[in-house]
């Protein structure tokens, strides 16, 4: 257990925390406004944000990037990755619809109980990541450097290249419109209405079915967005970059509250920060074991998490 | 229906369930039905595929040119492979197999020592004889005992030999695995080869992408040269890393033969350049410029690394199967006690199945192209 | 739409085998029991191109991937079917397992008998830690945490040098021989065989467990795990007993699965296992042991017998379970008693 990297290079490991944090909230609200609404994992999401990311490379590919030598000019890169980002957010969301459509809907109509759903989400995953695993040949693909990345300023050792800016400012950007979105228009309070109680929100007036695909139409979104800011950030992508980044966006929700959107920003942070800590102190191999840990640590003592869930009762 | 005519009734239709199933399985000869079978194990699908099918290549390019140019009493060959993606999970189901199918006399593989380990004890023993094109850690011999040779020399040589670049090419050395049979059996070779000017280590997990905590140690170590014992896919990320790391980016990166393929550079781009690699291996196209051609219009891509090495594995297989052996014994004695001509070298095998020659080469990139630098071992 | 749902509902095997059963009398039902059991001894033998399996060794194929996942299937029933606890993690006890047999039997000389037991100890062990807190958790939760629980064995098993690393371990011994009967790496045969007496041991402790007082508690759990509270039924007591018997199962299982393949590797204890395992319960007919030992079966021997298919092999796993759950959630042989189900929205029943 070496600390003294951990104090060497506090400033540095605090950026990179908070900037995969940032990409893990994104992700993590997608989990966690479906759980609200429907009480349900979306084991698949995952694949939501792996769609995103071959989105973005697919756009890579079609303008001609790969193996770009130079980066692009700064306007030119804006643009190009604004397109990328609005491109893999829309493929994401609408994947997210679809997967609502035809893997939970038929069940949920039905009143069909929470294993059944479970497995069928857990089936939608296999099946998406197996389809992009043949698809793509099992390789790492690359992603071209677009943006120089040279630190733009630095603080002590957390160098602040372009890319990280560009994915915090994003990212708080997505965070404020979601919350803007939540609580101002319909869909969003029809969101919050069905979170807090379905049937009773029927009974409002609420069109569920509409509410649901709304749902998971911004949670795509958002997973569309991150992936192109993942993308980014390291550069390549592969069938299953899926699963460990879903896990641990997963643990973040959970870690924060799972149903609650505070609750899933705060614990993503949480989690960037331990994990980059975490993989110094212990040894990068052994980072993985510390999200899983901390995920069971967190739903056996306190599985509400930091704030508290939504609604509902965790323990039998 | 009476107890007694039902039993009987049940009886009867077992006993010819039993005859129609179990009858013609019987009837199947002992031996083999068709031509003798050589099987190329590797990854020919997945993460690895590349250096799986310029080995591949090779292997079959000698069957194909034996066929073409045997006499008549000399029996033909069959191309056989199996896939195992590199990995040792599937060695098992797919060596049973191997081992079951009577025609097959050898293999000519595996690809990576790991899928290679999980494979041995089946072939040990059916008595099935192994030549690995590639397969470096120095464990193998003990696992696949009287049947498992190499072309190539292991990582005992591989190790001092990447050591000595570093060494070479600095004096505060950290050294990375990915803890693969492979990888960490190298990275075990050189720590204690470097020890005196170890200043740090790492341990990474196939599939890594994020090698910030491992720059972040490197920084602190204040290293001035990265040994990384692995794969390229993950060599590849780390060196990108490396050098957009304003601490660590005119580190020296020094890699072994698990690095040293095209791919590398196709996912590292410029950052490959100046990489230093060894191998205990030479390239096709320096070593034989016709029969590079030939390959290049058989199989439409250029030769990659080992695939000089898998057709001299399998030339020795041929060349026992043209001194009359076509059974498991006799090739498997013919392998241990003869020597064979092969493209650029003449090959015997010790006791213990590694090559009496044994030589490593040192290569780095140039503008995008792997270029042979110099011999630095030979023995 | 319909005209395949009400055929697929009258398809109901179990019912007419069921309506067979009730008729026979007891010396028809002791030679089919031996008959059928005679046959599963017999399958070895049996290869031949309309059963065998063309590309791979039919024996291997017998015993890993059919019988392992059998067992595994009807330990795992145990807990998800029988009791409705969902599992995640179920690979985690046949690591173990495997392990404990992989250390003990290559270095320290442990024979396979021992650590069958052993095995099946440890990961009842395991299953008391783990089930102990998370058992008291909902649904969801204890989901995941099993999960984690099961990628958690995974890397550390990857990452210590007791468990061999990445490398994992090879050359493990196999038992001494017992009446002439050589246990081999390369013949299935006898590791076949010990799986298969292993499995009906299992299934017959299910059956007499299954209708005593801890199978109707399970069963209550499962339908309703408040109302079996409030009605008297020790519930923490029986879900951990249903979750360590099940550990334990795949935990024997792990031992006599390393023995056979002679070399394991963390590679071997993916996720994936568990899913498939899950897939194997679901696929079969949850909490009906029978269905799941044929659902395991068909789902672990068909991709054998299409080969050509296997590439897309889990890609099919996954979209049929998505399909499964929306025609057929109960499985292909579902279990005796069926809820009413009513459309959430027209307030219809939905006739099965």
């Amino acid at each position: 257990m070496d600390f003294s990297i951990l104090w060497s290079e506090f400033f540095g490991l605090t950026l990179d925390g908070i900037v995969v944090g940032a990409i893990y909230a994104l992700v993590s609200l997608g989990y966690t406004l479906v759980y609200g609404v429907l009480r349900l994992i979306n084991f698949a999401h995952s694949e939501i944000f792996m769609i995103g990311t071959f989105t973005s490379l697919g756009l890579s590919i079609v303008f001609g990037y790969t193996g770009l030598e130079e980066p692009l000019g700064i306007v030119l890169f804006f643009f190009v990755f604004l397109v990328m980002a609005l491109a893999s957010g829309i493929a994401s969301g609408m994947s997210a619809v679809l997967l609502e459509f035809v893997a939970y809907r038929r069940l949920r109509r039905r009143g069909a109980n929470r294993l059944s759903s479970l497995i069928s989400a857990i089936g939608a995953s296999f099946f998406l990541v197996e389809l992009f695993r043949l698809t793509t040949e099992s390789k790492d693909w690359d992603f071209p450097r677009m943006l120089s990345k040279d630190p733009v300023f630095s603080i002590s050792t957390a160098y602040f290249t372009l890319d990280k800016i560009i994915i915090l400012l994003g990212a708080f950007g997505l965070m404020f419109g979601l919350d803007r979105i939540i609580n101002t228009t319909r869909l969003g309070r029809g969101i919050r209405a069905v979170s807090q109680d379905e049937k009773t929100a029927i009974l409002m007036g609420v069109n569920v079915d509409r509410v649901i695909s709304f749902t998971f139409l911004l949670g795509g979104v958002l997973a569309g967005f991150a992936s192109t800011f993942y993308m980014l950030f390291y550069e390549s992508t592969k069938f299953n970059v899926g699963f460990l980044l879903g896990i641990s966006a997963f643990t973040a929700a959970v870690l924060g509250g799972i149903g609650n959107i505070r609750g899933a920003l705060v614990g993503s942070f949480v989690l960037g920060l331990l994990q980059q800590y975490s993989s110094v102190v212990l040894g990068y191999n052994w980072r993985d074991v510390v999200t899983f840990v901390i995920l069971v640590f967190v739903l056996l003592f306190k599985p509400t998490g930091l704030f508290g869930e939504a609604i509902q009762r965790a323990r039998v | 229906m009476s107890l007694v005519k039902r039993s009987i009734g049940v009886a009867a239709s077992v006993a010819v369930a039993f005859a129609t199933f179990v009858a013609p399985a019987q009837a199947a000869p002992a031996g083999c039905n068709g031509n003798i079978k050589l099987v190329f194990q590797g990854g020919l699908t997945g993460g690895a595929a590349q250096t799986g099918i310029g080995e591949y290549n090779g292997f079959r390019l000698a069957i194909l040119q034996y066929n073409e140019k045997k006499t008549a009493s000399q029996p033909k060959v069959e191309v056989a492979s199996i896939d195992t993606q590199a990995s040792g999970s599937q060695s098992p189901a797919l060596a049973l197999k191997t081992v079951n199918d009577r025609c097959v006399v050898g293999v000519v593989g595996g690809m990576y020592s790991g899928e290679t380990a999980a494979a041995l004890p089946y072939y040990l023993k059916a008595g099935l004889p192994v030549i690995s094109p590639s397969a470096t850690n120095p464990t193998l011999p003990s696992v696949g005992g009287d049947v498992f040779h190499r072309v190539v020399a292991n990582d005992l040589v591989q190790g001092p030999a990447m050591s000595k670049i570093a060494k070479r090419e600095g004096k505060r050395i950290f050294v990375v695995d990915d803890q693969t049979t492979y990888g960490k059996g190298l990275a075990d070779i050189i720590k204690k080869d470097v020890k005196a000017t170890l200043v740090g280590k790492d341990s990474v997990t196939e599939g890594t992408t994020n090698f910030s905590s491992v720059v972040a140690k490197v920084k602190k170590a204040k290293a001035d040269v990265v040994v990384y014992a692995g794969y390229y896919p993950e060599a590849s990320k780390f060196i990108k890393q490396l050098r957009n790391n304003a601490a660590t980016k005119n580190v020296k990166f020094v890699s072994g033969d698990g690095v040293l393929d095209e791919e590398y550079i196709l996912l590292a781009g410029k950052y490959a350049n100046n990489t230093y690699l060894t191998a205990p291996a030479y390239f096709l196209g320096a070593a034989d410029k016709a029969l590079t051609a030939t390959y290049k219009k058989e199989y439409g891509v250029n030769p990659r690394i080992y695939t000089l090495e898998a057709y001299n594995a399998t030339l020795f297989f041929l060349e026992a199967i043209k001194a009359g052996n076509t059974d498991k014994p006799s090739i498997l004695k013919f392998i241990n006690t003869k020597s064979v001509k092969g493209i650029g070298t003449t090959m015997k095998f010790d006791k213990a199945g590694e090559p009496s020659k044994k030589f490593i080469n040192e290569f780095t990139v140039k503008n995008g192209k792997i270029a042979y630098v110099r011999n630095l071992i030979n023995r | 739409m319909s005209s395949y749902k009400t055929v697929l509902s009258k398809i109901n095997l179990r019912d007419s085998f069921g309506a067979w059963w009730e008729n026979a009398t007891k010396r028809q039902r002791i030679i089919f029991r031996v008959a059928l059991i005679g046959l599963f001894y017999a399958l070895p033998f049996l290869d031949n191109p309309i059963i065998g399996t063309p590309e791979t060794n039919f024996q291997s194929v017998l015993f890993y991937p059919l019988a392992v996942f059998v067992v595994m299937a009807v330990g795992l029933n145990i807990v998800v079917g029988k009791s409705g606890i969902l599992d995640l993690g179920y690979v985690a006890f046949f690591a173990i397992g495997a392990y404990t047999h992989a250390v003990l039997g290559t270095f320290y000389g442990v024979n396979l008998w021992i650590n069958i037991i052993l095995g099946a100890a440890f990961a009842m062990v395991a299953g008391v830690i783990l089930g102990l807190p998370a058992l008291r958790l909902r649904g969801d939760y204890l989901a995941i945490i099993t999960l984690g629980f099961g990628e958690i064995v995974r890397i550390v098993a990857l990452n210590l040098e007791f468990t061999g690393g990445a490398a994992g371990i090879q050359g493990i011994p196999a038992p001494p021989n017992i009446f002439n009967v050589t246990f081999d790496v390369l013949d299935p045969k006898p590791h076949y065989w010990l799986m298969l007496t292993f499995t009906m041991l299992v299934v017959w402790m299910y059956m007499r467990l299954g209708k005593r007082r801890p199978g109707r508690a399970w069963e209550a759990i499962r339908e309703d795990e408040d109302v079996a509270e409030f009605m008297g039924v020790e519930t923490t007591k029986y879900k951990l007993w249903a979750f360590v018997l099940g550990g334990a199962i795949g935990g024997g299982a792990g031992a006599i699965y390393a023995s056979q393949v002679a070399s394991i590797l963390p590679d071997y204890f993916t996720l994936n296992v568990s899913i498939l395992v899950l897939a194997c319960v679901v696929f079969g007919g949850m909490g009906n042991i029978w269905g799941v030992i044929a659902g395991a079966a068909l789902l672990q021997y068909l991709p054998e017998k299409l080969r050509f298919l296997s590439e897309t092999r889990i890609l099919i796993f996954g979209l049929l379970m998505v399909v499964m759950m929306n025609i057929r959630p109960d499985g292909l042989f579902p279990r005796k008693k069926r809820e009413k189900v009513y459309d959430k929205v027209t307030g219809q029943e939905i006739s099965r």
